[in-house]
C-alpha cells in the first residue's frame, strides 16, 4: 500500500507531536503491508541528522512555508496514482489532506492528539469534514470521545493508538554527575515536569506545582523543583517562583536536546504533572520508563497513560491538597526506582503491532468517502507477498 | 563447492571463545553445503574456520575442512572448485611437494605455500577461501577473479568475522547490520546490491582476484590484486581469433569444468550458449545429463524451450530431463526463495527454478551458459552502448544538456515510455553512463520519489556509479581498446559479477547445486581478449559453429534470449501498475525491510561433527 501522510512535524522536530508521527512512520516502515510512504511536513524546525525510515520519504521541500506545502501536497496528490491511504497528521490540515483523498478515491484518516481536536476549530471547512474522515487515529479514548461528539463522527471509525515509548532508552539510571552540578541539586530531593512553558499550554499544571512548593520545602527542607522546557511563560513562571519566595527552590533547565532527556528524568525522585488539558501525556510514560515515581492528573488523557493508575498515581488537579499530599507521601515513601512492569504496554513494539493490527483489519475494511459506497475495498498489500512477511519487529 | 565462515583476532590480547559463533554461522550456511561439517580453532583460539561441504572432488573423508597440509602449518577453508588441479599437483610434486589427500583442496594450499599470491594466477576455477599460516600468524583471504565465489568480510572491533553469504554474518555475528546507504540507493539503480557493498553497513565483499593478508598486531592491509580482469583485455595486441583456435579454447574450457568424481549436469536452454557446451562435453566424451525448465505458460507456442533442448538432447545421446513448472510451483516457492537470496535482488529466479529441477535429478553439479553473452557479444547493448557514446560526442555538452531537457521530455512522455527514455542524452556523455542507462532500474534523476535524500546522498556519493564504471575499464581505453572490448568488460565487471553470479551462487545453494560457468574463466579471457578488442570480435554465429555435434540450421534458428513468465508473475505479486520489474523492486525491498535476519531462520543448526 502506497501512504501519503500529511503531518504538521516529524523529524527535525521537538515534542508530543512530532514525537508520535515520527513513531507512526516508523511503524509505518515496520509493516509488511507498506510500500513506501510519502511524507510531506509542515515545518521542518531543526536539522535532521538521521536516517529516515527505508520506506519512507520525507518531502523536506514542502517545508518551506504554507504555498509549498500546498503545492508539494498536491504534486504528490496529482502525480501518484497509486496512493491509497491518506494520512492527515493534524487537524488543521484536514482540507488539503480531504481533497487530495477524495482526487485519488483513497481512504482519509485523521490523527488526533489532545487540545487541538477537542473543539470545533476555528475554520467552519475542517469543522463540516471532519465528519466525512474515513478513519480516525487518536492517541486516547478521552480525544476520541470529544472529538466524535463535536463532529458527529461515528465512534465506530475511530481507533485508538497511544504513544509509546523507547524503553531500551528510557531506562532507570543512577544521577548524571555532571547535571547535578549544572543545576546545583547535590543532596537535594527533586520534583520534575517537562513541556513547552507556553501561555496558551497552561493547562500542564507548573502554576499548580509551584504552589505547593511552600508548604512541601517546609516538611523536605532539601526539595528542589526541576522545570524542564522553555517558552514564551517562562518570564511568568521565575516571577511567579520570586513572589512565592521559593526561587532558590526552582530550577528552570530551559529546553534540553532530546539525547538528554533520558539523564534528566533520572535526575527526579518524583514526575509531578497535575494537567488538564493532555491527550496524553507521554513524558509520564517516559518518567515511569525510567522508573520515576509518576504524579499525575485524573482529569485529562493522563488517566489512560497511567493506565488508571496503574502506572502512576492520579490526583484531581483542580484539588491542592491533594496534590501535596501525593507528592509529600511520594517523597517519604522513597521508593527504590524499579520500572513498572506495566510500562510494556506502551513499548514501540506494541506500538507497531497496533499498527500493523490497524492496517490490516480496520482499514481493510475502509471504503473511500462517504458516497463512494461501491468502490472497492482497499487491498492491503498485493499477491501473496504481504502474507510472507513476518510481524514487526 | 560449499559454505565457509571463520573469525580472526587482529591483536594478541583479543582471545574470543568465538567457537559457537562460528558454530551457529555453519549452521546458518547448512544449505550451502549438506554433506558435512566442520570446524576448527587455533590453539591460542585467535583463529577460528567453520565450513560447510558439498561434496564433489575427494568426496571421502581426506577430502574434509578445514584441511592442512603435510606440514601443518597451512590451515584452509575453501569454498569452490579448481579445474587444473591435477596438473598444478602435478607440477608441484616435481617440485617436491607432498599430499595426502586426492582433493583440490590441499593443491590450492601449496599454490600459495610454494608460490605465493602469484601462485593464484595459475588456478584455474572458482575460489573463496581463508588461510591461516600459523607459522606467520597470518591470514589469507582470496577470491577467484571473476568473482563467481562470494567472500563477505566484517572488520569490526580488532576482529575479522568472513562468510560465504552477507546474510549469515549479519544474523550471527556480533557486527553493525544497520542499513547500508549505498546498497538501498544501489538496488534501486541496478536492481541488485553492487559490490563491495552489502546490504548491511558493516559487511563487505572481497574484492575479485584479490588477497587480502591478515597478520596479528599489524595494521590491516588492503586487498592485493592478483588478477584484474579489465586488464586481461588489453594484455596482448589485437588479433582476431580463428575457429579452430576458438573450438579449442572451449573445448578446453568444458573439459576442465567436466572434472568431478561425481556426475555434472548441464543447465540446457533453446540458447546457443547452452547447446554449445553440452555439445562441447558430449565431444570429450562426458556422460551427459541435461535439464531442461519449462513453463506450463508457454507450452505449445514458440518461446517453449522444451521441444528444441529436447532435440538437442537427443542428438547428443543425453539423459535428459524436462522439468515443467507453473505459476503454482511460483506461488509455493515464492517464500523459500526470497528467503535464500542473501540480499535484495530482482534476477535469480530462472537460476533459483532450474538449480531445483536439477537437485531433483539428483545432481550436486551443473554447467551453465552464463557468461557467453559478455563473451560473444550476446546483449543488446554491445549495439546501443557503442552508439550512445558516439551519439554523445557529437553534441556539445551532452550531459548539462540533457540534464536541462530530460525534465521537459519526461513531462510531455506518456507513461507507457520508459522514463529511461527522457536520459538518453543525458547519458550519453560516456560509455560508463551510456552502460549504466541500459542496465539501470531507475536512473538518479528518478531516486527522488522512492527514496528519502537521507540515503541517496550518502548513496550515490558513496556508490559514484558513472565514476567507478568508468575506473573499471580505465585499463582498457589507456590502451585505446575498443568499444566492444570495453563493453564487454563492463558487462562482466558489472551485470554479470553483481548480478548473474552472485544470484547463480544462492540459488543454486538453495538446492545444494554447485553451478560451473565454462564461459567465465580466466584462462577462456586469456585466449579470447586479442580477439574482442579486434575488428572482428567472435560472435555467437563464431560460438555456434564451435558445437559441431548439431546441425548448423538447429543452432541458427535458436534466439538468444531465455524467455520466461517470470514478469508477470512478479507483476501479479506486486501490483500491476508497474513497469517492467519496478513493482518487484518494491516488493523485495518489502520484504526485506520487513523481516530482520533472525527472523529468517534457514537451517536449523545441526550438532557440531568433530572433523578437524
Amino acid at each position: 500500500m502506497n501512504v501519503l501522510m500529511l503531518l504538521s512535524d516529524g523529524f527535525g522536530a521537538l515534542g508530543g507531536m512530532s514525537k508520535f508521527n515520527r513513531d507512526f512512520l516508523q511503524a509505518l516502515d515496520a509493516s509488511a503491508t507498506i510500500n513506501r510512504v510519502h511524507a510531506v511536513p509542515r515545518v521542518i524546525p531543526d536539522s535532521i541528522n538521521e536516517s529516515l525510515p527505508e520506506s519512507v520519504v520525507y518531502d523536506r521541500r514542502a517545508a518551506r512555508g504554507k504555498i509549498a506545502f500546498v503545492r508539494r501536497a498536491a504534486a504528490h496528490a496529482w502525480y501518484d496514482s497509486r496512493i491509497e491511504l491518506v494520512v492527515c497528521g493534524h487537524v488543521h490540515l484536514l482540507p488539503v489532506a480531504y481533497f487530495i483523498a477524495r482526487h485519488r478515491n483513497a481512504c482519509l484518516s485523521l490523527i488526533i492528539h489532545g487540545v487541538e481536536a477537542w473543539k470545533p476549530t476555528g475554520s467552519r471547512l475542517t469543522n463540516r469534514l471532519a465528519r466525512s474522515i474515513d478513519r480516525l487515529i487518536a492517541v486516547s479514548e478521552l480525544s476520541t470521545e470529544k472529538f466524535c461528539e463535536w463532529s458527529r463522527l461515528p465512534a465506530a471509525k475511530a481507533f485508538v493508538l497511544p504513544n509509546c515509548v523507547d524503553l531500551d532508552r528510557f531506562i532507570p539510571q543512577p544521577r548524571d554527575t555532571a547535571l547535578v552540578r549544572r543545576y546545583g541539586l547535590a543532596s537535594s530531593r527533586v520534583i520534575m515536569t517537562l513541556g513547552r512553558l507556553e501561555s496558551r499550554e497552561r493547562y500542564k499544571g507548573f502554576d499548580e506545582v509551584l504552589e505547593a512548593m511552600p508548604a512541601l520545602v517546609a516538611r523536605f527542607p532539601d526539595l528542589k523543583y526541576l522545570i524542564v522546557g522553555d517558552g514564551e511563560d517562562s518570564e511568568r513562571l521565575h516571577n511567579k517562583a520570586d513572589q512565592l519566595g521559593i526561587h532558590d527552590r526552582v530550577v528552570f533547565a530551559g529546553r534540553i536536546p532530546e539525547n538528554e532527556k533520558v539523564r534528566h528524568y533520572n535526575l527526579a525522585d518524583a514526575y509531578v504533572m497535575p494537567s488538564m488539558g493532555e491527550g496524553f501525556g507521554i513524558v509520564l510514560i517516559e518518567a515511569a520508563a525510567c522508573g520515576i515515581p509518576v504524579i499525575g492528573s485524573n482529569a485529562d488523557g493522563s488517566r489512560e497513560a497511567l493506565l488508571q493508575g496503574r502506572l502512576g498515581r492520579l490526583i484531581d488537579p483542580r484539588d491542592a491538597q491533594q496534590l501535596k499530599d501525593a507528592i509529600a507521601e511520594t517523597l517519604a515513601a522513597g521508593a527504590p526506582r524499579v520500572r513498572n512492569e506495566a510500562i510494556e504496554t506502551f513499548g514501540t513494539k506494541e506500538f507497531r503491532a497496533r499498527v500493523d493490527g490497524w492496517l490490516h483489519g480496520q482499514l481493510g475494511h475502509c471504503r473511500p468517502g462517504r458516497r463512494s459506497t461501491k468502490s472497492p475495498e482497499l487491498d492491503i498489500g498485493h499477491g501473496r507477498l504481504a502474507n510472507l512477511a513476518g510481524g514487526p519487529h | 563447492m560449499c559454505g565457509i565462515a571463520g573469525v580472526f583476532a587482529l591483536r594478541a590480547d583479543l582471545k574470543p571463545m568465538h567457537k559457537s559463533v562460528v558454530e551457529k554461522l555453519n549452521g546458518w550456511q547448512q544449505h550451502r553445503g549438506p554433506d558435512g561439517e566442520g570446524l576448527w580453532s587455533s590453539d591460542d583460539d585467535a583463529v577460528v574456520f567453520g565450513h560447510r561441504r558439498l561434496a564433489i572432488i575427494d568426496t571421502g573423508f581426506s577430502g574434509a575442512q578445514p584441511m592442512s597440509d603435510v606440514s601443518g602449518r597451512w590451515k584452509i577453508t575453501y569454498n569452490g572448485e579448481i579445474y587444473n588441479y591435477r596438473s598444478l599437483r602435478a607440477e608441484l610434486e616435481r617440485l617436491g611437494c607432498r599430499f595426502r589427500t586426492n582433493s583440490d583442496t590441499e593443491v590450492l594450499i601449496a599454490v600459495v605455500a610454494q608460490w605465493g599470491a602469484d601462485g593464484l594466477k595459475r588456478v584455474r576455477g572458482m575460489f573463496a577461501f581463508a588461510l591461516y599460516d600459523a607459522l606467520q600468524r597470518e591470514l589469507w583471504l582470496a577470491r577467484d577473479p571473476n568473482g563467481i565465489k562470494p567472500l563477505y568480510v566484517s572488520y569490526a572491533d580488532g576482529l575479522v568475522w568472513f562468510a560465504s553469504q552477507a546474510r549469515a554474518l549479519a544474523d550471527c555475528a556480533p557486527v553493525d547490520t544497520r542499513r547500508e546507504a549505498a546498497a538501498l540507493t544501489g538496488f534501486y539503480l541496478w536492481g541488485h546490491v553492487p559490490e563491495p557493498f552489502s546490504w548491511w553497513k558493516d559487511i563487505v565483499m572481497l574484492p575479485p582476484g584479490s588477497v587480502q593478508r591478515i597478520r596479528v598486531g599489524r595494521p590491516l592491509a588492503a586487498p592485493q590484486i592478483f588478477y584484474s580482469i579489465p586488464e586481461a583485455y588489453v594484455a596482448e595486441p589485437p588479433r582476431p581469433i580463428v575457429h579452430s583456435e576458438l573450438r579449442e579454447v572451449m573445448l578446453s574450457s568444458v573439459r576442465h569444468h567436466l572434472v568431478a568424481d561425481i556426475p555434472v549436469g548441464i543447465f540446457l536452454s533453446a540458447g546457443i550458449d547452452s547447446n554449445v557446451i553440452a555439445a562441447l562435453a558430449a565431444e570429450v566424451g562426458a556422460k551427459l545429463q541435461t535439464v531442461t525448465l519449462a513453463f506450463d505458460e508457454y507450452k505449445g507456442t514458440p518461446n517453449d524451450e522444451a521441444p528444441l533442448a529436447e532435440a538437442a538432447a537427443k542428438i547428443l545421446g543425453s539423459e535428459h530431463a524436462t522439468v515443467r513448472i507453473g505459476r503454482d510451483d511460483f506461488e509455493e516457492s515464492l517464500d523459500h526463495f526470497l528467503r535464500h537470496m542473501d540480499q535484495p535482488s530482482l534476477d535469480g529466479l530462472n537460476t533459483y527454478l532450474v538449480s531445483r529441477a536439477a537437485s531433483s535429478q539428483g545432481l550436486k553439479v551443473a554447467l551453465s551458459g552464463l557468461g557467453g553473452d559478455e563473451l560473444f557479444g550476446g546483449y543488446p547493448s554491445f549495439r546501443q552502448v557503442p552508439l550512445l557514446e558516439i551519439l554523445g560526442q557529437t553534441i556539445p555538452a551532452p550531459r548539462k544538456l540533457g540534464a536541462f531537457i530530460r525534465p521537459i521530455i519526461h513531462s510531455v512522455m506518456p507513461r507507457s515510455v520508459s522514463p529511461k527514455i527522457s536520459g538518453l542524452l543525458q547519458y550519453s556523455e560516456s560509455i560508463g553512463s551510456a552502460y549504466f542507462l541500459r542496465r539501470a532500474v531507475y536512473i538518479a534523476e528518478e531516486l527522488d520519489d522512492l527514496l528519502d535524500a537521507s540515503w541517496i546522498e550518502e548513496g550515490l556519493d558513496k556508490l559514484a556509479t558513472v565514476k567507478s564504471l568508468m575506473q573499471s575499464i580505465e585499463p582498457i581505453r589507456k590502451q585505446h581498446g575498443s568499444r566492444h572490448a570495453q563493453t564487454s568488460a563492463l558487462e562482466s565487471c558489472w551485470y554479470m559479477r553483481n548480478q548473474l553470479l552472485h544470484d547463480a551462487d544462492w540459488a543454486g545453494m538453495a538446492h545444494g547445486v554447485e553451478i560451473r560457468v565454462p564461459y567465465v574463466d580466466t584462462a577462456v579471457l586469456d585466449h579470447l581478449a586479442p580477439a574482442l578488442n579486434s575488428r572482428i570480435p567472435p560472435s555467437k554465429a563464431d560460438l555456434a559453429a564451435c558445437a559441431v555435434k548439431l546441425p548448423p540450421e538447429m543452432l541458427k534458428r535458436r534466439k538468444t534470449g531465455f524467455v520466461t513468465p517470470v514478469r508477470e508473475w512478479t507483476a501479479r505479486e506486486s501490483g500491476p501498475s508497474d513497469r517492467g520489474l519496478r513493482g518487484w523492486a518494491d516488493a523485495v525491498h518489502r520484504y526485506y525491510r520487513t523481516n530482520t535476519p533472525s527472523s529468517l531462520p534457514l537451517a536449523m543448526p545441526l550438532a557440531v561433527g568433530a572433523m578437524s
